[in-house]
């Protein structure tokens, strides 16, 4: 730190002096050190607390141009609205979901709709990149893939299924569902599984089932 | 009102026979005090009279006999608070799904709720229904403890009588034999505490419908149960909340719902936080937060169903308040196409 090399011939020059006499006692400290600690103490207030002067508007170049008071900078008068980071009210309807009847419908933004938000451009990336459905299948295919499915659903599995005609294993399973037989046993084969499981996997699991559960709205968030 | 002076004079044991015992005077509605306080503390008016009001504190199990006890007071009620709750919510909230519709139902008016509100207004229960009892005290025959209440009550034996649920008298009240059967099945039961406050409630409800107003009915409606604090939005569990929006956003002609990522913190940690949106084009729909972008996806699909299904109109009016301005013309309220089927 370039405080502690100015600091130390300053303070510690006794110590290397070549005197064997007790230096004298004065009182040593940096001249401007108290200065800049107080300085350094003083916090501003965030600048989301100071109010907003009507005449200045923020720019690109000085974003918080706003945020210095000034002179004409009212003070007493202002209401400040500065609420902590949180949710949205679960009754703040979108405008989206506004009937037509509704009057609020024709107003220009809501505080869920962020104004800068002009373009697809600007909204922030996708969890996963969406994807057009195909609708590539016929009804022909699709009871072609329920035939091959109940012959025998080891070797036509929802994955081998889904690889031949170019659709999803969701898809899969959804038109073509295994019969009673197959799904016990690979109910068993998985419960054979879940039986090799030790201590801490099993109560894991459990316990990220119950938080689970409660994703829908049953843990009261 | 008269029946129930008469009930007072005739007092509780003597409706059938022809010699009516003397009763003490505290069982006249007059000289109770804790029947005018009640009737003070609940700034009833005085067209309620204290006759009524000291009828609605005598429960089907303490006089089995329908002129003179709450039985009719409490069905009319009951019906009263239905009506007006279920009103009240689908008024305000148009798009509640049945399953909220009923918990929000059971939170305001459930024989639970209305124990408390009875509690509230000061209602003492005597401890046995007998002669000596002030009238301004609740007189009922209490459960036997271990005695079933409940469905299981009522549907303990096979027979067919026994599957009816003991309804409050609705036949002819005047017909003896239907007075000395339900005497006879009620002689024995009993009620839970938590029931016969809640019957009282409701009887008062009626006393004010019948002797006050309609009108007056709903305003002591909105003052005692509409007041009481109620978080809709805790009242919902979306079994598939992405799927429920997503289909939502198909019936609706609205474009198909997408995650977006808003901000995260801590991916890599061992607490990390993640903010997503849910987005239909360029409208936000809700937002969700959570520890995995999986529950935060999830969370957002939830908060946008909450938006959609607690949608209010800027205009709640209820029927009750059309009549009371009296002659403006009806205007239907907002009904909705009704919830999404998953």
């Amino acid at each position: 730190m370039p405080t502690t090399h100015r600091l130390f011939p300053t303070t510690l020059r006794w110590l290397t002096s070549t005197s064997t006499i007790t230096p004298p006692k004065q009182f040593l400290r940096h001249e401007s050190s108290a200065r800049r600690l107080t300085k350094r103490l003083r916090l501003q207030p965030d600048s989301t607390f100071l109010p907003l002067p009507s005449n200045s508007i923020p720019t690109s170049q000085s974003p918080h141009a706003f945020a210095r008071l000034a002179a004409s900078t009212p003070r007493a008068s202002t209401i400040i609205y500065n609420p902590p980071a949180s949710m949205p009210s679960a009754y703040a309807t979108p405008s989206i979901f506004l009937p037509p009847s509704d009057p609020r419908k024709n107003l220009p933004t809501t505080s869920l709709t962020a104004s800068t938000e002009s373009n697809t451009n600007n909204l922030p990336p996708p969890l996963k990149k969406p994807k057009a459905k195909k609708y590539n299948l016929t009804q022909k295919e699709i009871s072609e893939i329920r035939d091959l499915r109940q012959e025998d659903p080891v070797v036509n599995s929802r994955t081998a299924l889904a690889k031949t005609y170019g659709a999803s294993r969701f898809f899969v399973g959804m038109v073509a569902e295994a019969g009673k037989k197959h799904k016990a046993v690979m109910a068993e084969e998985q419960e054979k599984v879940k039986q090799s499981w030790g201590r801490k996997r099993t109560e894991a699991r459990i316990d990220r089932k119950k938080r689970r559960a409660g994703w829908g709205g049953a843990d009261g968030n | 009102m008269l029946e129930a002076a008469s009930a007072i004079q005739l007092g509780i044991k003597g409706t059938g026979s022809s010699k009516q015992p003397r009763l003490p005077p505290c069982r006249s509605p007059h000289t109770s005090a804790k029947l005018s306080s009640l009737h003070a503390r609940l700034s009833l008016s005085p067209t309620f009279p204290l006759e009524t009001l000291a009828r609605c504190l005598i429960d089907p199990t303490a006089e089995p006999n329908p002129k003179f006890n709450n039985a009719t007071l409490s069905n009319l009620g009951n019906n009263l608070l239905g009506y007006y709750t279920t009103e009240h919510l689908l008024a305000k909230y148009p798009r509640l799904p049945i399953d909220v519709l009923y918990a929000a139902m059971h939170a305001y008016i459930s024989p639970q709720t209305l124990f408390q509100a009875g509690r509230e207004w000061g209602v003492e229960d005597a401890f046995e229904p007998t002669l000596e009892v002030d009238a301004g005290l609740l007189q009922f025959k209490r459960l036997k403890p271990g005695e079933p209440w409940g469905p299981e009550r009522f549907f303990k034996t096979g027979d067919e009588s026994a599957l009816e649920p003991p309804a409050p008298a609705t036949d002819d009240p005047t017909s003896k034999s239907t007075l000395d059967s339900e005497a006879e099945k009620k002689e024995v039961e009993g009620i839970p505490l938590s029931h016969a406050t809640a019957n009282f409630v409701k009887s008062v409800f009626a006393g004010i419908y019948l002797h006050e107003s309609p009108s007056s009915a709903h305003h002591f409606f909105r003052q005692h149960i509409i007041s009481r604090h109620l978080d809709i939005s805790k009242l919902f569990n979306f079994e598939q909340p992405t799927r429920h929006l997503s289909r939502l956003c198909a019936r609706e002609g609205f474009q198909p719902p997408i995650a977006r990522l808003l901000s995260e913190t801590g991916r890599r940690s061992r607490t990390p936080v993640f903010i997503v949106g849910a987005y239909s084009g360029e409208e936000r729909l809700g937002e969700g937060y959570g520890a995995s972008l999986d529950e935060a996806r999830i969370r957002a699909a939830v908060s946008a169903l909450k938006g959609w299904y607690l949608y209010s109109p800027t205009e709640k009016k209820e029927a009750e308040e059309e009549e009371e301005e009296g002659g403006r013309e009806f205007s239907s309220v907002f009904v909705d196409v009704g919830e999404v089927i998953v």
